[in-house]
């Protein structure tokens, strides 16, 4: 009796170590907590998008992505080589490589995704639309030299290909991965950290982290929900229902000034490429005379304007390239009352000239446009220029800039690629579509025959020279004013760690990051 | 009903006389001052985000609301008024063809309504005018019908028209008046619809464009700064809600006034 | 007699739907901006070529005259094709459908709401008239109406979900997602319903039958519920129609801020993104609502007073 008590005593204790190892283990073994994040958009416009996603969720990747200086870095392609002529680049490319669905990332897989660009383009995205014929101008031939070298054929010398590849322009997806059309067949499959689980459209999607990636593994699953207004991710932060927010306009300043107050939550400043500017119709007075042109940039304190309006969130910017592009030169910032009342003087005389100032309304939403507005408004009234503000809505503004029923205009633009050349073949090329489209009326021959040059120099350091040249030029044309380059706020509560912005790499270390 | 007149008196005689009682320049813009707190010499509202006087804005803000206002409310009334009542008391086919303007109407979304309007005309008064007008008096006018419809079986009306009265003598004498109190809560509401519709049109480039002061435009302005400067909120908002109080006790009153004189009506028929 | 008259209603119906799609056509060629830029172009971010612009207009037919889209596009209809969507490519039925439900939810909600503090507010009001509590409330509750929704709602989500965690801020999922939204949604309807109904029953009760029915010693609530409450409900019964009609719009500005997956918001967005097939189908959807949302009212009249026919002539 005594020692069947004993067993049986025994037997209890050994049972209940081991449910109580079990429930440790369990315990242990528990996925990391969901880090939940939001943004205005959805960030997933689905099958009928030439990416599917984002870049900004990992979930895949292209063969040439962006350094935090915003230089063409290697992703999946480690490196690359051209020839003399500019005319054929070969890529080497990452070993080791799964696609999500466990197939080998390859130069087949890279062949069979161009085969389907080509398919594809032109196709429009909330992103970046998809052309080929701009990302790979005259594209010939795409050939598989060896399991891991791929070879790309052009018509004419392209120098600046890992330029134009940067992020959309080359991402790679797992060739099951399409249909007849070209477009997807189901949830995207990438070589990502992350793969795509689940989604409702306009409501939220997750990220699970894909266990066999090749770099370094993400940390937690990601929630990500689609919060369009501003106001509403500030409370939902404050309310520890998000804990960071993420892409363009992810809060506004004033907003993120309020909510840093709060001790709770730090900020990860990420520099973007969109930079705001002022529209100059050169096509009729008064600003046909660049030296009225000139005194409205000079008039105009863009120091004031960051620092009072956007709360020191902002770069003021001299050139008219923004500085997220590594071709940019930092060009004097210039702010001189005096000299644009004496160049108005000189114009105008003792006149006093009425002009238009008209700016899309959806840009309220995410910048304090109308008060930036109104400032210039009342700079300009000291040079003897009445400007008539003029809030349009987008479909009416774009229609008032292609007309030329205006005088300035006021907005912002984004870096297509990290070529320049796309941009400044816009806005300062003689017959360039957004100089003539808008009216800006900017000719200068010795800008033309840079930027065509330019196309095809295969000297980088000669290439940067010129593109230095191009923006003195431009600058001195005051036809499309630089006033400052955007930054994104990317609040966040401090429980949320790692999570960083990469500088000028655009992007957010969403792998790193993890709930305390 | 007095208080409704007393109040928008007021407030209408002081926009009036905006420029001899506003102590500042409304589009005086001092960057230096910028939102400089209410309730302190010189400026006793506040200044605004350029640092402009927030008491100056106000007088002058209401002008163009109150004048928008009062006139849309006035041709929505009538027109939505007459409208429904003619369908209503006529049927056949004067409500067929009125019910299918109506419906067509109420069938279409208002913003693509104002941005159709935006797309043909030149901003204007005359454009905002008729952008406040075109959807809202259909409403009025479907519920006057329905009114009118009850209204016309009642036993008043057949025994008028017993006696050989005819119609628009019934509507005038007997339908008319009955409808004022409905009219009058629907009207005085819509009154201050307009004010604040009129800040979504300032946005989509009819109405006001900055940097005129508008009540319901400063409203909107207040939006980035309420929690950090909230009175640049609350001042708008409360002479927003002291005028629709005026305007309601107005509209609402009048069904006193009126229903006094109605009942002595019925007394001596 | 009665049947000829519900059938005249019925293609009276038919006629103002067809009219409404028609209107809704030529509207849509009035909003300012070339709709194919600005479907191809991304806020000015990119210029689209006219090799493009022209390859899109041809390929969905918008280079022929507008009678001949409009029959196209009637034709579609009436085959059960309502198009796809321009931005998105799925087809147009299938936004819709997917965003429907969320708005239906959030519009019955808000309307029980409303009708909650409509009716009980309104025929309370009526008895209090003239007391302190009716001129308190008025003040309230006007206050609540001069205030643009937006507000309404940042106050709500700051308190009730931030400060006091009592809801969630934002977002669709439990029945608790639907509180704040619904009364956001709703609130605006209701205080008009209280103030009609109030306003209603006041005038009803200065008739003389009721001063009758009162002296023959019916109680004070009977005479309200049963002589009153028909004939002051009218007005009432039609607005109720008007808003029913009308919800499948949603409202995009409560949508936007609640992160509400609605319609509502994606009827603005195809607006505002030109995104024609899907404009053009949500009219229609939109159209017959309504549209059946206002016979229905008739009938209710109907059953009201049974003398009540709408279309009746009189001579």
């Amino acid at each position: 009796m005594h020692s069947f008590v004993h067993r049986r005593f025994f037997l209890v204790v050994l049972w209940s170590l081991l449910v109580f190892l079990l429930l440790v283990c369990s315990a242990l073994a528990q996925e990391r907590p969901e880090v939940i994040i939001a943004g205005h958009r959805d960030l997933v416009p689905g099958e009928n998008d030439p990416y599917y996603t984002s870049t900004l969720l990992h979930v895949w990747e292209p063969l040439v992505t962006r350094d935090e200086e915003g230089w063409p870095a290697p992703m999946l392609a480690e490196s690359w080589e051209v020839s003399e002529d500019g005319r054929v680049w070969t890529f080497h490319l990452r070993r080791g490589v799964l696609f999500q669905d466990l197939t080998p990332f390859n130069a087949e897989a890279v062949v069979a995704n161009f085969e389907r660009y080509r398919r594809i383009s032109p196709a429009n995205s909330p992103f970046y639309p998809f052309r080929i014929h701009e990302t790979y101008p005259g594209l010939k031939e795409v050939t598989a030299i060896d399991e891991y070298t791929v070879r790309l054929t052009f018509e004419e010398p392209v120098p600046a290909l890992p330029f134009l590849m940067v992020n959309f322009g080359s991402a790679m997806f797992s060739p099951r991965n399409f249909r007849e059309d070209g477009f997807f067949n189901g949830f995207p499959i990438g070589t990502g950290p992350y793969r795509l689980v689940e989604h409702k459209k306009d409501e939220y999607c997750r990220l699970e982290p894909f266990e066999h990636y090749w770099g370094q593994k993400a940390i937690s699953p990601i929630r990500v929900r689609v919060i369009p207004q501003a106001e509403t991710r500030f409370s939902a932060l404050k309310a520890e229902e998000i804990f960071g927010v993420i892409d363009i306009g992810a809060l506004t300043p004033a907003l993120a000034m309020e909510l840093l107050k709060d001790e709770r939550f730090a900020v990860e400043v990420s520099p973007s490429t969109i930079a705001h500017y002022l529209f100059m119709n050169g096509s009729r007075p008064p600003f046909d005379d660049v030296r009225l042109r000139k005194a409205v940039s000079l008039a105009i304190d863009r120091e004031f304007i960051v620092r009072e309006l956007y709360y020191g969130y902002g770069e003021v910017m001299g050139t008219i390239l923004s500085p997220a592009s590594p071709f940019s030169v930092p060009l004097p910032i210039e702010h001189d009352l005096a000299e644009a009342r004496r160049l108005a003087k000189e114009v105008l005389g003792e006149k006093r000239v009425q002009v238009r100032f008209i700016f899309p309304s959806w840009s309220l939403e995410r910048y304090p446009y109308k008060e930036q507005a109104e400032y210039i408004q009342s700079v300009l009234r000291e040079l003897g220029i009445d400007a008539q503000i003029q809030i349009l809505e987008g479909g009416a503004f774009n229609e008032a800039m292609k007309a030329g029923e205006y005088e300035i205009a006021m907005r912002n633009q984004g870096l297509p690629n990290a070529e320049p050349n796309t941009i400044f073949t816009w806005y300062v090329l003689s017959d360039g579509a957004g100089n003539v489209e808008y009216h800006l009326n900017f000719k200068d021959q010795e800008a033309d025959a840079l930027i065509l040059q330019a196309r095809r120099e295969m000297d980088m350091e000669k290439r940067f020279q010129m593109y230095a040249r191009v923006q003195e030029i431009a600058k001195e044309g005051y036809h499309w004013i630089p006033l400052f380059n955007n930054v994104d706020l990317l609040v966040y509560n401090k429980r949320l760690k790692g999570f960083r912005s990469l500088g000028k790499k655009y992007d957010v270390t969403l792998w790193e990051a993890y709930l305390e | 009903m007095i208080t409704g007149l007393v109040l928008l008196v007021v407030i209408g005689g002081a926009s009036l006389l905006a420029p001899f009682l506003s102590p500042f320049d409304p589009l005086e813009v001092r960057l230096n001052n910028r939102f400089a707190p209410p309730f302190q010499r010189p400026h006793l509202l506040g200044t605004d985000a350029l640092g402009r006087d927030v008491l100056s804005r106000l007088l002058y803000g209401g002008r163009l609301s109150l004048l928008l206002a009062v006139l849309s409310t006035l041709i929505t009334l009538s027109v939505g008024m007459l409208l429904g009542m003619l369908a209503g008391y006529f049927g056949g086919w004067v409500d067929g063809v009125v019910s299918f303007v109506v419906n067509t109407f109420l069938g279409i979304p208002d913003v693509v309504f104002t941005l159709a309007l935006l797309g043909v005309l030149r901003p204007g008064f005359g454009t905002l005018l008729l952008a406040l007008n075109a959807g809202s008096w259909v409403g009025l006018a479907r519920v006057a019908r329905g009114e009118v419809l009850f209204l016309r079986e009642s036993g008043f009306v057949e025994g008028a028209r017993a006696m050989g009265a005819g119609a628009w003598y019934c509507l005038l004498k007997h339908i008319l008046p009955n409808l004022f109190p409905t009219m009058g809560v629907l009207g005085s509401l819509r009154f201050g619809g307009f004010v604040l519709e009129l800040a979504a049109l300032s946005y989509l480039g009819i109405g006001v464009q900055p940097p005129f002061p508008d009540w319901a435009v400063m409203l909107n302005d207040a939006r980035p700064y309420l929690f950090t400067h909230p009175h640049l909120f609350i001042f708008p908002a409360l002479i927003i809600t002291v005028v629709i109080l005026g305007a309601n006790c107005l509209g609402e009153g009048l069904r006193d006034a009126l229903d006094v004189r109605f009942q002595r009506g019925i007394g001596e028929s | 007699m009665r049947h000829y008259d519900w059938l005249q209603r019925f293609l009276q119906m038919v006629l103002t739907l067809l009219g409404i799609t028609v209107v809704a056509f030529l509207l849509r060629e009035a909003i300012p901006g070339d709709p194919v830029e600005i479907l191809l172009g991304k806020e000015g971010l990119f210029q689209p070529s006219p090799e493009e612009v022209r390859l899109f207009r041809t390929r969905f037919g918008l280079d022929r005259p507008l009678f001949v889209q409009y029959f196209r596009w009637l034709g579609d209809v009436l085959r059960g094709d309502l198009g796809r969507s321009f931005v998105t490519k799925r087809p147009v039925a299938q936004e819709i459908r997917e965003r429907l439900p969320a708005t239906l939810l959030l519009a019955l909600a808000g309307f029980s709401f409303a009708v909650l503090i409509g009716l009980l507010g309104g025929v309370f009001l009526a008895f209090w008239s003239g007391s302190i509590v009716d001129h308190l409330v008025r003040v309230v509750t006007l206050l609540f109406r001069s205030m643009p929704t937006f507000f309404v709602a940042v106050v709500l989500i700051t308190l009730l979900g931030e400060r006091w965690r009592v809801f969630p801020t934002s977002g669709m999922g439990s029945w608790r997602h639907l509180v704040l939204p619904a009364v956001v949604s709703g609130s605006g309807f209701g205080i008009l319903i209280m103030r009609l109904l109030r306003t209603n029953l006041l005038q009803v009760l200065g008739n003389d039958y009721i001063l009758a029915a009162r002296a023959r010693g019916l109680s004070a609530w009977k005479v309200l519920l049963k002589h009153a409450f028909p004939n002051g409900f009218v007005s009432v019964l039609t607005m109720f129609g008007l808003y029913l009609g009308g919800i499948l719009g949603g409202s995009p500005v409560v949508e936007t801020i609640f992160a509400w997956p609605g319609a509502g918001r994606l009827l603005v967005q195809a607006i505002y993104g030109r995104d024609f097939p899907l404009l053009q189908a949500f009219v229609l959807v939109f159209g017959v609502t309504y549209v059946a949302m206002q016979m229905l009212v008739d009938v209710c009249y109907f059953f009201l007073n049974p003398q009540v026919r709408p279309g009746k002539r009189i001579v």
